[in-house]
């Protein structure tokens, strides 16, 4: 075939032209320290790493909200101690004030612990973080939730619970509000609640009020509460909320126990002639009305009636500060598996980060396998273009003309 | 005899001499562009006859050659103008993946950056430097969106300059072929049929620069070059030169600009795809399809971003408890009217609520008296309507004067600008809805796996956030809406892929299978804004939510640069194998045409060496002569 001058020029140049570019190609992916420079290089590799890095980021968003939630879990979970401290003594208290043998001094050094702890629970229910707000305020974090008023201490946060979002799919609960804690705390136990009639002359005080039977119980609660009103001789009669008569019976002569409708109460002493005792199911009660009730029942004068009106006051403040010890330990319990939870997540968000991170590497070329070949792949191509380069002037240097 | 000798000698020094002509000639335009190499023809001259049988009375030098062949040039043209063609897409392509960005420069970083301003925002809604934060990043995603967009629109400007000045080349060029044709027409006439070679070459050379502009055919009539652009349309016809001419302001193209040819006193509208091949063909494809797209693709993603986050923005409750208002807006539609209407209209197209917005551009045709909108994703018919202006779909259309004859027919553009004024329109980071007035609530007892998500705010007439409804589900489709007293509100059926349940306002998401008999229940519950982050959340989880057609935005951004560099990918191959073609071809026209100095210089040493053989003979008849004068004396 007639090579034409002009075509050898141009083809030699075309060549030494398209080396020296694959040559510029290969050492600005090395100063880039990445295979990938545009998205025409690898289009699905581009797009790849545009989604893997908002994975990524996602990922790293997700730990930040992980460490976040953990922090406040765990700030509230100080807080749920130290009101579980205070309750516990109160609770210590209200136990020794009910074993009797209680002297005057006695009553007045119980009366005021209880009355400080009862401000030190109050300060803890009003706690408020770092920037003023409050922690167990439910929603309304700008205002004080627990406040005084004549009629005691009353709620006026909302239940509102704050969430955190840990995972794609994942929301926790980060807080409690101020009513789940300290507001509505079931009276009594196991959803039964006793008391002894106020104006009560007999020496019947209530030692133990219990479920017996669980199923005759929860149907025959929604009737509730009853009362137990006692006659002459140790009888009684039962009637429900509607004054419907729903037994009688007679205490027998060391009978100290009555079972109606799936429940016992159990009391001493000798209940007078019509002396009351009421149970139903459980009200909702707030910690502060029972620590209130505690310290009302405290500030009686010690008299015969009065000590066992105080014993019966006492008697439902112990069931009452437990039932809300419980709802603490509850409380605490959910934080520790929801602290779990998050420590799984954080550990399986950072395993997750280093996958994608070496996916994102190997995707776009940056990792040191490849880096390693452009190396290699640089040494070829500069040796291809000085080929090129040296073939040209080779070969340019050979004309008929030199000859003639 | 001896005067025979010395004439045949002359022939053969002429012809040598002619050769020595012809190769100093093919020397000196060694590396003229589109030259032929040439021959001298020779052709042995008429014989005497003599008794003794004819003699050879020498050479005649009958012509000049040049070594041309049709088919390889024409090929050679093809290829130009196919690579030409390739190449000015391909560069068009890598400036428009450049555009669109990398993983570093792409609005995926600003998205990345807003995701998580919002987490932050939800995790401390009452703090107002995360409230700041999250307003600062919702504002530089949509300057991202609109510096993207802004740049496209140069390059869509850069290659309307780029077009308009194509098309003055290719003027030239056809007014040059009409007046090579004729000068040489005159050419052959003065030489009674030889061939002008140089002019030919030039001539070739002008047709295939325009094909490299343009996508062309050729025909010969006589000696003349007929050019017609692809459809068939002249652009010179022996003498006469069309002439090409293009509006980068047509209000009636949908892309803006329209090209027109005069051809004598008559001009007529070319239409897309008529111009094809070439530079000029590479730019306004590229431009009608490439980078329009592009540009809707970039404002469907804002569409969807706008849509998602004011559809949560407007359901919840800002730091003063009140109704949030929009976080961003959008550029608004473009209308184009068809080719062809003969009404006055021009239609005044906005938005009236971006959270009602699909993405998807609409057709408004006028049919009798009525007005017909047809969403053009679908198919679907909206309408018809007796009057303008209707909202539709989050649009309002209307006119801004005239009207639409019956039969006329306007495209509405919504994505395409859609970009270019993504903004945000609060400026008080207190304005942003952390709160929620409704919260979803679902049954304990529910048997189905069907789970509810995103509550968030519809268009609505007249929203209400302050009753509570219950969805109690009849079957696992169809479910019916209760009011707080228990009486049936409305009925409806789920219709997958699209899970949706609204009223009154609100809307939400359901996945899974509903039993039935299983209720859901969107409570109306206000948080107290100090604390409440239930809407924050639900902005903050947009991140990851699918929002923008099945995917997250991130995954439909990296989705757009995937499907242009797919395409820019594909160019670049063939683009490559055009070159290979392209030289494959030029190769063979130069192994033709070219000029090879070795072989000339060959040439020159023969021509030298026939020219003293001549020489020689000549002498020796003049010897002869001069022998026999002596032997006379």
């Amino acid at each position: 075939m007639r090579v034409s001058t002009n075509q050898f020029y141009d083809n030699s140049i075309r060549a030494i032209n398209s080396q020296q570019s694959a040559l510029l190609q290969v050492s600005q992916q090395l100063s880039a320290q990445r295979k990938l420079l545009s998205p025409s290089d690898d289009p699905v590799a581009a797009g790849r790493e545009v989604a893997l890095d908002a994975t990524l980021k996602a990922n790293e968003q997700m730990l930040k909200n992980q460490a976040d939630a953990k922090g406040l879990l765990e700030g509230t979970e100080n807080y749920l101690v130290e009101a579980g401290n205070t309750l516990q003594q109160a609770l210590t208290r209200i136990v020794q004030a009910g074993g009797g043998g209680l002297n005057e001094e006695n009553r007045q050094s119980i009366l005021a612990d209880l009355k400080g702890l009862r401000d030190q629970l109050m300060s803890v229910a009003n706690t408020q973080d770092e920037n003023g707000n409050y922690v167990f305020a439910g929603y309304q974090r700008d205002s004080q939730p627990f406040v005084r008023n004549a009629s005691g201490v009353v709620y006026q946060g909302d239940a509102g619970v704050r969430q955190s979002q840990i995972g794609p799919n994942r929301v926790i609960d980060v807080s409690f509000s101020g009513s789940y804690l300290f507001g509505d705390i079931p009276t009594g136990r196991n959803g039964l609640d006793a008391s002894a009639g106020s104006g009560n002359t007999g020496s019947a005080t209530l030692t133990s009020s219990t479920v017996t039977d669980r199923q005759a119980w929860s149907a025959a609660a929604a009737y509730g509460p009853y009362t137990i009103e006692f006659g002459a001789d140790g009888a009684y009669t039962v009637s429900d909320k509607d004054g419907a008569e729903v037994g009688t019976g007679t205490l027998g002569e060391d009978g100290q126990a009555i079972d109606i409708a799936g429940v016992q109460i159990g009391f001493g002493g000798r209940p007078a002639e019509g002396d009351k005792l009421s149970f139903g199911p459980s009200r909702s009660q707030s910690v502060f009305d029972t620590l209130d009730q505690a310290i009302a029942a405290l500030g009686q004068p010690a008299s015969e009636t009065e000590s066992v009106s105080r014993a019966n006051a006492l008697y439902e403040v112990n069931l009452n500060l437990n039932s809300a010890l419980n709802r603490l330990l509850e409380a605490r319990s959910s934080i520790g598996s929801r602290l779990t939870e998050i420590e799984a997540a954080t550990t399986a968000g950072e395993t997750r980060g280093t996958q994608i991170t070496g996916e994102i590497s190997r995707v776009v070329g940056s990792d040191l396998e490849t880096m390693t070949e452009l190396t290699g792949e640089l040494a070829k191509r500069t040796y291809t273009v000085q080929a090129a380069q040296q073939t040209y002037t080779q070969i340019a240097r050979m004309s008929i003309f030199n000859f003639l | 005899m001896t005067t025979n000798i010395a004439n045949i000698a002359l022939t053969g020094l002429r012809a040598a001499q002619a050769g020595l002509a012809v190769t100093a000639n093919n020397i000196s335009n060694q590396g003229t562009p589109g030259y032929s190499r040439q021959q001298a023809v020779l052709q042995s001259a008429m014989s005497n006859f003599s008794g003794a049988g004819y003699f050879g009375q020498g050479v005649d030098v009958v012509t000049v050659q040049r070594a041309y062949s049709d088919f390889l040039s024409s090929q050679a043209s093809q290829s130009a103008s196919s690579l030409s063609y390739l190449s000015t897409y391909s560069d068009q392509m890598s400036g428009l993946i450049n555009r669109l960005g990398s993983v570093d420069t792409g609005i995926n970083q600003s998205l990345n950056a807003l995701y998580s301003a919002m987490g932050r925002f939800s995790q401390n809604p009452a703090e107002t430097a995360s409230r700041q934060a999250a307003l600062a990043a919702a504002q530089s995603t949509a300057a991202r969106f609109r510096a993207i967009s802004e740049d496209l629109s140069t390059l869509s400007q850069g290659i309307d300059n780029q077009a308009s000045a194509t098309v003055g080349q290719i003027n030239q060029l056809v007014q040059s072929i009409a007046a090579y044709n004729a000068k040489i027409g005159d050419a052959y006439g003065t030489s009674q049929g030889q061939a002008p070679n140089a002019l030919l070459d030039q001539r070739d050379v002008l047709v295939r620069e325009l094909g490299k502009l343009t996508g062309i055919t050729t025909s010969t009539q006589g000696t003349s070059v007929n050019v017609y652009l692809t459809n068939g349309q002249p652009l010179v016809m022996e003498q006469v030169a069309s002439q090409l001419k293009i509006d980068t302001r047509d209000p009636n193209s949908p892309t803006g600009t329209s090209l027109s040819l005069t051809v004598g006193s008559h001009a007529m509208q070319l239409n897309q795809g008529d111009i094809n091949g070439g530079q000029l063909g590479a730019l306004l494809q590229f431009r009608d399809n490439e980078l329009a797209q592009a540009q809707s693709e970039l404002g469907r993603l804002a569409i969807a971003m706008a849509a998602a986050y004011n559809q949560q923005q407007q359901f919840g409750l800002d730091s003063n408890g009140q109704p949030g208002q929009a976080l961003f807006r959008i550029g608004n539609p473009v209308a184009v009217g068809q080719r062809g209407n003969t009404g006055d209209a021009r239609l005044a197209v906005g938005i009236a609520d971006t959270r009602s917005l699909t993405g998807s551009d609409y057709q408004l045709t006028r049919v009798g008296s009525e007005y017909v909108v047809t969403r053009l994703d679908d198919g679907t018919e909206l309408g018809p309507f007796s009057s303008l202006p209707q909202n539709v779909d989050g649009l309002t259309i209307g006119l801004a004067d005239g009207d639409l004859a019956d039969g006329d027919t306007f495209t509405i553009k919504v994505a395409s600008q859609a970009a270019s004024g993504v903004e945000v329109t609060l400026a008080d980071p207190g304005k942003l809805a952390a709160a929620a007035p409704m919260g979803l609530v679902t049954a304990d007892t529910n048997t189905g796996t069907a789970q509810a998500s995103r509550l968030r705010s519809a268009e609505s007439g007249s929203p209400d956030y302050g009753t509570s409804v219950t969805v109690r589900f009849t079957s696992a489709t169809g479910y019916e809406l209760l009011g707080e007293d228990g009486t049936v509100l409305s009925t409806g059926s789920l219709q997958p892929p699209q899970q949706t349940i609204s009223y009154n306002g609100w809307a939400f998401d359901l996945a899974g299978i509903p039993a039935a008999g299983d209720t859901i229940t969107v409570k109306a519950d206000p948080g107290a804004p100090a604390g409440d982050n239930r809407n924050a959340l639900a902005m903050a989880g947009l991140g990851t939510t699918r929002i923008a057609g099945g995917s997250t935005l991130t995954d439909a951004y990296a989705g757009l640069i995937s499907q242009v560099g797919t395409r820019a990918a594909s160019l670049n191959i063939s683009k490559a194998a055009q070159q290979t073609a392209f030289d494959q071809a030029v190769a063979s026209e130069q192994s033709l045409s070219g000029v090879n100095l070795d072989e000339e210089g060959a040439n020159l040493l023969r021509y030298q060496q026939a020219y003293a053989a001549a020489g020689k003979v000549l002498g020796m008849s003049s010897e002869l002569f001069d022998q026999l004068l002596a032997a006379i004396h």
